[in-house]
C-alpha cells in the first residue's frame, strides 16, 4: 500500500546508475529526506519505543532504571569489591567514568544491532509498499539517542552531587558531539542493514565484534596517566584509532567528567569523531541506496 | 484523456538464485570460473500501453509473473532490461495492512500507515474521519488489532489505502476482503474510481471480476504476455487454457478399429463450416458446424447407425446424436455422412469430437474414431459457462 507523490515515475534498466561512488553525493539528501519524512519517521519512533514497553508494568521508566542499575552496580563490584582506585582514592569516580563510556557504546552498539536486521524486518513493506527505506534506521538511532539522553541526565544526577562531573563553558558544544554520534551511528547502521540483506550472518559477527569494541573503548580503562593503560603496555596506542575513543573522550570533556583522566583537547577529539561519523555516513549511505534495488528481491 | 497513462517497453526480469549464502560473493572474487547462480526469468519482454481512464486486467497462473509485474509497476523492485513510464500520482493496493503494528490501537496503526504512504499528518487528520467511517470500525478503533479478526484488519487496510486520491491504482486481488457488506463497498469504491476517470491496474483470479471492471486485459504464461486485448476475449481465452489445463484425467479418444478388414469401418472424420464447406475446427457460438464422415460399408452392406458427440477434455458428454435416434437409415457402400449444426450452442472450449459406428440397432460399436481435429470454441460473448442457449429476459415490476 502505498502512494507516491511526485508525477512521472520512470525507471529504465539501461538507465540505471551503477557503482557505490557515484552515489557518494547523495548523502547531502539525507537530512533533507529525512525531514521530508519525519511523520514517518516519528511512527516508526514511537513505535520502536513504546512497542518494546508495551504490556509491561513499569513502561517507558526502564529506560531510566537502566542506568541507574548499571551504575549500582559498577559501583559495588568496583568501588566495594576491587577496591579500584581512580585518582589516588576509592569512591563514586570510577564508575561516572565508566558509565560515561558505557552509555555511549551502549547506544552505539543498540542503534547499529538493530539497524542490522532493520530491512528483513520490515520486508513486507519492502517488498509491498514503494517508501523510502533508507530511512529505516532513523528511528532506531533516534530511539537509542532517547535512552542515551535519560542515562546521560541519571549520570549528571550522580556526577554533580559527588563532585565527579565538574561542568564548565564547554558544555555547550555538547549538543554537537551528540549530533556527531547519531550521525556515526546512522552511518554504520545504514552500512549493516544493506549487508545484512546480502549476508545473514552480519548481525551476529557484528554481536560478538560489539562485544570486543566495548572493551577496545574506553569504557574500562583510560589511557594517560601513572595507571593508565598505556603506562602498561605501549600498543595501547593503537587504540586511539577507534572511532569511538575521540567520541567518548569527546562526550567526557564536553561534560567535565572526570577530566583528570581524559586525554587530549575537545577540538581534537570533535574533529577527528566528526570525520569518522561523516566519512561512515557517506559510504554506508552510498552503499545502501546503490543496492536498495536488490532489498525487495531478496528480503 | 486517451494518452497513454502506463507505457511499459521490453520489460524483462530475472532473479538470482544462489546455491549458497557465499555464492554472491564468490561470484565477485576474481579467481572465480564458474557462475554460482541460476538465473531464473520472471517476466519476458512484456510491452503494453494504459490509456487514462481505462483499466487494464492481469490475469495469469501461479508463477505467470503477475505480481513480479506489479511490484515493478509499484516501485519496490526494478526491471532487468526495459523499463516503465507511468504519469501521474500512483497508489498500490499490493498488501493490505503492511506495516501494521499488533500492539497498537486501530488508530495509531491509521496514523502510521498513512505516514508509510506519504501522508502529511495534516492530510491524514482531514481524511481520519473518511477512513474511520468506510471501515465501520468504529467501536474498536481505540482497541489494539491483536484484538482485530483477520477480517476487520484486511478492512481497516482496505480503508486506509483506499483514501488517497490517486491517479493510477494498482490492485492486487482484494476484492475478497471482510464480509459481503464491505465487498461490494469495495466493489463501489473500484467502480467510483473507474467513474472518475482513473487508471487501473487490475490483477485478480476472479476473471469475473476482471471482465466486469476492466476494459482490456493482459494473460500472462510463463512471464510473457500470452494474450493482450479486450477483457473478455483474453480472459476467455485463458478460461479456455485453463479449462483444458486443469482437466487432470485429460479425455484421449482412442481409436477402436473394427475386427475384420470386411467389417464396416469410419474412413475419415472431418469438420468443416457448413456455410462454406471449408475444413475449419475453430468456431464461434452461433456459427454453423458440419462434421462429415466418410463411411464404408462391409462387401454385403448392411444397415449402419452412425454417432456424433462431442466431449469436454475432462470426459464430460456434452452432447451425442445418432441417425438411430432421428430415424436416418444407412444402407450405402461407401459414402459420407454429414451431421449439420446449423447454429452452434456451445460456449468456449475445446472438445474431442468422438464418432461412433454401430449397427442399426445402435448395440454393437463396429468402429470408433475421433475427428481428426479438435473442436475449439472461442467465445466472444461475457456469458459463462458451456451452453449458450437462447435467451430473453422477461422483466416484470409488481403493482402495489
Amino acid at each position: 500500500m502505498s502512494v507516491q507523490a511526485s508525477l512521472l515515475h520512470e525507471h529504465y534498466a539501461h538507465a540505471r546508475r551503477r557503482g557505490v561512488l557515484r552515489f557518494l553525493g547523495e548523502v547531502l539528501g539525507y537530512p533533507v529526506r529525512i525531514w521530508q519524512h519525519r511523520l514517518l519517521v516519528q511512527n516508526f519512533f514511537r513505535r520502536e519505543l513504546f512497542g518494546r514497553f508495551r504490556g509491561s508494568f513499569l513502561g517507558v521508566f526502564w529506560v531510566l532504571v537502566q542506568p541507574i542499575f548499571l551504575f549500582s552496580i559498577y559501583f559495588f563490584v568496583f568501588g566495594f569489591m576491587f577496591g579500584t582506585k581512580f585518582g589516588g582514592q576509592v569512591g563514586p569516580g570510577f564508575a561516572v567514568y565508566m558509565l560515561s563510556g558505557l552509555l555511549v557504546v551502549t547506544a552505539f552498539m543498540e542503534a547499529t544491532l538493530r539497524s542490522c536486521t532493520v530491512v528483513v524486518e520490515n520486508g513486507n513493506l519492502v517488498k509491498k509498499v514503494a517508501f523510502p527505506c533508507e530511512l529505516l534506521p532513523v528511528h532506531l538511532v533516534a530511539v537509542s539517542t532517547m535512552v542515551f539522553l535519560v542515562g546521560a541526565i541519571v549520570l549528571m544526577a550522580i556526577g554533580l552531587p559527588t563532585g565527579t562531573i565538574t561542568p564548565d563553558a564547554r558544555i555547550l558544544l555538547w549538543p554537537v558531539v551528540l549530533l556527531v554520534q547519531i550521525v556515526f551511528c546512522l552511518g554504520v547502521g545504514l552500512l549493516l542493514a544493506c549487508v545484512h540483506v546480502f549476508m545473514r550472518d552480519a548481525s551476529h559477527i557484528w554481536g560478538l565484534l560489539g562485544q570486543a569494541w566495548m572493551f577496545l573503548s574506553p569504557g574500562f580503562w583510560w589511557m594517560e596517566g601513572p595507571d593508565g593503560l598505556l603506562a602498561k603496555a605501549s600498543w595501547a596506542e593503537w587504540l586511539r584509532l577507534n572511532p569511538l575513543y575521540p567520541l567518548l573522550q569527546a562526550h567526557r570533556l564536553s561534560l567535565g567528567v572526570t577530566p583528570s583522566h581524559v586525554d587530549g583537547t575537545l577540538t581534537g577529539h570533535l574533529l577527528t569523531a566528526s570525520a569518522w561519523a561523516v566519512g561512515m555516513l557517506t559510504v554506508g549511505h552510498a552503499l545502501f541506496i546503490s543496492r536498495r534495488e536488490k532489498f525487495a528481491d531478496l528480503v | 484523456m486517451s494518452q497513454s497513462v502506463i507505457q511499459v517497453e521490453h520489460l524483462s526480469k530475472s532473479y538470482q538464485l544462489y546455491g549458497s549464502p557465499f555464492g554472491r560473493l564468490l561470484e565477485r572474487l576474481p579467481w572465480n570460473d564458474r557462475p554460482r547462480h541460476r538465473s531464473v526469468h520472471a517476466l519476458r519482454d512484456v510491452s503494453f500501453t494504459v490509456d487514462g481512464g481505462t483499466c487494464m486486467g492481469l490475469v495469469g497462473g501461479n508463477g505467470a509473473g503477475k505480481s513480479t509485474l506489479l511490484k515493478i509497476l509499484t516501485g519496490t523492485t526494478f526491471p532487468s532490461v526495459g523499463g516503465y513510464r507511468i504519469r501521474g500520482r500512483i497508489a498500490s493496493l499490493l498488501e493490505l495492512g503492511a506495516g501494521f503494528h499488533l500492539d497498537f490501537t486501530g488508530r495509531e496503526n491509521i496514523y502510521m500507515n498513512a505516514a508509510i504512504m506519504g501522508f502529511s499528518r495534516r492530510e491524514t487528520q482531514a481524511k481520519f474521519q473518511e477512513i474511520l467511517d468506510f471501515s465501520e470500525l468504529h467501536d474498536f478503533i481505540d482497541a489494539p488489532i491483536r484484538t482485530y479478526s483477520s477480517g476487520m484488519v484486511c478492512r481497516l487496510g482496505f480503508s486506509v489505502a483506499v483514501a488517497s486520491d490517486p491517479d493510477v491504482l494498482i490492485i492486487d486481488e482484494i476484492l475478497a476482503v471482510g464480509d459481503m457488506h464491505f465487498q461490494r463497498k469495495c466493489v463501489e469504491r473500484i467502480w467510483d474510481y473507474k467513474n472518475r476517470g482513473k487508471t487501473m491496474f487490475f490483477c485478480s483470479h476472479s476473471l469475473y471480476d476482471v471482465r466486469q471492471i476492466c476494459d482490456n486485459a493482459i494473460w500472462l504464461k510463463n512471464g510473457s504476455i500470452a494474450r493482450l486485448g479486450d477483457a473478455v476475449m483474453v480472459t476467455n481465452d485463458y478460461a479456455t487454457y485453463e479449462n483444458q489445463l486443469g482437466a487432470k484425467q485429460d479425455f484421449e479418444m482412442k481409436e477402436k478399429p473394427p475386427a475384420h478388414d470386411d467389417q464396416p469401418r469410419i474412413l475419415a472424420v472431418e469438420l468443416l463450416d457448413a456455410k462454406t464447406g471449408e475444413a475449419r475446427n475453430v468456431f464461434n457460438p452461433g456459427d454453423s458446424v458440419a462434421v462429415q464422415v466418410r463411411l464404408r460399408n462391409s462387401p454385403v452392406p448392411e444397415k449402419l447407425a452412425l454417432a456424433v458427440g462431442a466431449t469436454r477434455k475432462e470426459g464430460l458428454l456434452l452432447f451425442a446424436h445418432s441417425t438411430q435416434f432421428d430415424g436416418v437409415s444407412l444402407d450405402f457402400q461407401e459414402g459420407t455422412v454429414t451431421l449439420v449444426l446449423p447454429d452452434l450452442r456451445l460456449l468456449a472450449g475445446e472438445l474431442v469430437v468422438p464418432v461412433w459406428l454401430l449397427d442399426a440397432r445402435g448395440v454393437h460399436r463396429y468402429h470408433e474414431m475421433p475427428a481428426s481435429k479438435n473442436l475449439i470454441v472461442e467465445n466472444r460473448t461475457k456469458d459463462l459457462g458451456v451452453v449458450l442457449h437462447d435467451h430473453q429476459w422477461h422483466v416484470e415490476a409488481m403493482q402495489r
